[in-house]
């Protein structure tokens, strides 16, 4: 009986202090769908941080991960219509900003990478960028002093396996999260809106919230926002071959919008106020309204989240 | 306390077997590499063939294995006495699980368009006489309906026996031959369906 009583307050301890972090911070948001493993800590972030900068996971050790994902820029590729990889080869969509990835149920413009931790497989073999193979990946962290010891303090095992390795990577990028913006601050009532950002955060919730659903400014579903077809890429349809599914992209977030320019999966506008004449079309929005709109989505930048230095490039000391 | 007696009682009640594959050509062991008359004008020559089974047992654990037809160690395993399938369960694909037998290393997991692979056959038709040949690559898998390709193999017993001499027949009497299936769609469900027919438990 007493074992019961112990067992069951040891559990609810257990639930209050797992929950604790996310209700204090994250007033209203749902509930992420990737989860934490077993594994996070302080020092698994800090490795899977380390490997994130580290161009010892491309082929010709020439670029990171963070080559085309700049910690500044919200992690995107700025100014990339596409993005490089090894060689100088280009991929075929623009990278999306890596934060709050938590909360999407699959991933790229597809969605046909399901699990945040499976989701570097892809950057680390594809040949267009880092070209990798995942043996010689391991060979070369196995061989690594620092990596090899860090590696075996956190997952206990004498060699570096794949699932580590995807397993700290993803302790880093299920940490970013960006939720400090000035649209923040309003809902928490310690700012204000001005008269155009009010305007355009009211056209906001009429014509675009519901698909960039607020407080992510996105949904996990894939639409057609009405763009020109370029049958070179055909989105979720060549994930599903489902003839609903063509020309269907996923829905991406509006946070930190400034910095992720180029816009849409093939980067074909250059600023928002392009983005904004091609919805106008669609929605009938005249210019002042589409100027009150990029108002409003420039108080979705979190200089917070760009300048925190826990996110920047970092190497291990032993 | 109660929790110790409740994992015994889980324990006790998962019987485990050992499980055997045996790969063939008709009557005779398979090997790769080798070449096998399909008739007088085509042959068959298979470099690389590997699939995984998984025992659906209620005790939550992931019961996968991957068969490799160059890996004599992987003929053999112990699995759960249940009901088996060809492929891994939809829920275990997508929640990013890479450990052991899932290790992408296995060169079973798809980066650019998620999901495992179920049967990966790569390998070469020659044409006999006039002395050419069409290389193949089947990656068959993929979670999604309508094109998952998983399914449960009919009977259950502890050898699975697989004739390889009866898939590639029945592949090269259908009409339309893609030789490249390296994701899913309906040809690649075909072929699937195909290698399902090729299996059966000995009694
Ligand atoms: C060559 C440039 C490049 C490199 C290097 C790169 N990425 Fe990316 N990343 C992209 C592109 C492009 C996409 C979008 C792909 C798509 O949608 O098809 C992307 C998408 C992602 C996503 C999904 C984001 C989302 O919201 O769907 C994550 C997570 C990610 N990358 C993490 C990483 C990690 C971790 C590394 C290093 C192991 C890495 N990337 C290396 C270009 C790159
Ligand atoms: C029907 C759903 C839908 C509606 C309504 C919608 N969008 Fe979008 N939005 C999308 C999709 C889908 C994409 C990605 C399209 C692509 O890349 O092919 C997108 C892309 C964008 C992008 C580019 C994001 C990036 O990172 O490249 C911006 C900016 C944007 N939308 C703003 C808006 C604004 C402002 C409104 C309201 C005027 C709006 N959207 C209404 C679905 C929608």
């Amino acid at each position: 009986m007493t074992n019961k009583v112990l067992f069951l307050i040891l559990l609810s301890v257990l639930f209050i202090s797992a929950t604790w972090n996310w209700q204090q911070t994250l007033q209203k948001w749902p509930a992420p769908i990737q989860i934490k493993t077993v594994y996070a800590s302080k020092a698994s972030f800090e490795l899977g941080r380390a490997l994130f900068y580290d161009p010892i996971l491309s082929v010709d050790s020439s670029i990171s991960c963070a080559s085309c994902h700049l910690s500044f820029t919200a992690f995107t590729h700025v100014d990339h219509p596409t993005s490089h990889g090894i060689a100088d080869r280009i991929g075929k969509r623009n990278a999306p900003g890596l934060f709050n990835l938590a909360w999407r149920q699959n991933f790229h413009w597809d969605g046909g990478v399901t699990s945040l931790t499976g989701q570097a497989i892809n950057p680390l073999t594809h040949p267009d960028e880092m070209g990798e193979t995942l043996q010689h990946i391991l060979l070369k962290l196995n061989r690594h002093p620092n990596y090899a010891a860090f590696f075996k303090r956190i997952y206990k095992q004498k060699q570096i396996e794949s699932w580590m390795l995807l397993d700290a990577l993803q302790q880093f990028t299920i940490a970013l999260v960006s939720k400090d913006s000035y649209y923040d601050k309003v809902m928490q009532g310690k700012a204000s809106f001005s008269i155009q950002q009010a305007k355009g955060f009211a056209l906001f919730e009429q014509h675009c919230n519901h698909c960039h659903t607020a407080p992510l400014f996105y949904s996990n579903r894939f639409e057609i926002n009405g763009l020109v077809i370029d049958t070179s890429d055909l989105g979720r349809y060549e994930i599903t071959g489902l003839p609903a599914d063509r020309e269907k992209f996923r829905v991406p977030t509006l946070r930190n919008i400034s910095y992720s320019f180029p816009y849409m999966h093939d980067g074909r506008f250059k600023s928002l106020k392009e983005v904004l004449r091609h919805y106008g079309q669609k929605l009938q929005l005249n210019d002042p309204q589409q100027k009150d709109l990029i108002a409003f989505l420039k108080t979705l930048t979190d200089s917070t989240f760009l300048t925190n230095p826990r996110f920047q490039y970092h190497t291990l000391t032993p | 306390m109660p929790l110790f007696l409740f994992v015994t009682f889980l324990l006790s009640h998962v019987t485990f077997s050992q499980q055997r594959a045996a790969l063939n050509w008709g009557k005779i062991p398979f090997e790769l590499e080798k070449q096998y008359d399909i008739n007088d004008s085509i042959a068959v020559r298979v470099d690389q063939f590997k699939f995984y089974v998984q025992a659906l047992n209620e005790d939550k654990q992931h019961h996968i294995h991957l068969i490799d037809a160059a890996e004599q160690e992987s003929w053999q395993w112990t699995s759960p006495i249940a009901p088996m399938q060809i492929g891994i369960q939809a829920a275990i694909q997508t929640a990013g699980v890479f450990i052991g037998e899932l290790d992408p290393i296995n060169g079973m997991y798809w980066a650019w368009n998620t999901g495992f692979i179920s049967v990966k056959c790569v390998g070469e038709v020659i044409h006999t006489k006039k002395e050419t040949s069409q290389k193949f690559e089947y990656h068959l898998g993929g979670y999604q309906a309508p094109f998952a390709c998983i399914k449960a193999i009919p009977g259950s017993g502890t050898q699975l026996n697989c004739d390889l001499s009866l898939w590639f027949k029945a592949i090269l009497h259908t009409e339309t031959q893609d030789w490249l299936i390296m994701q899913p769609s309906e040809e690649s469900l075909a072929i699937f369906e195909l290698f399902m027919a090729s299996l059966h438990y000995d009694q």
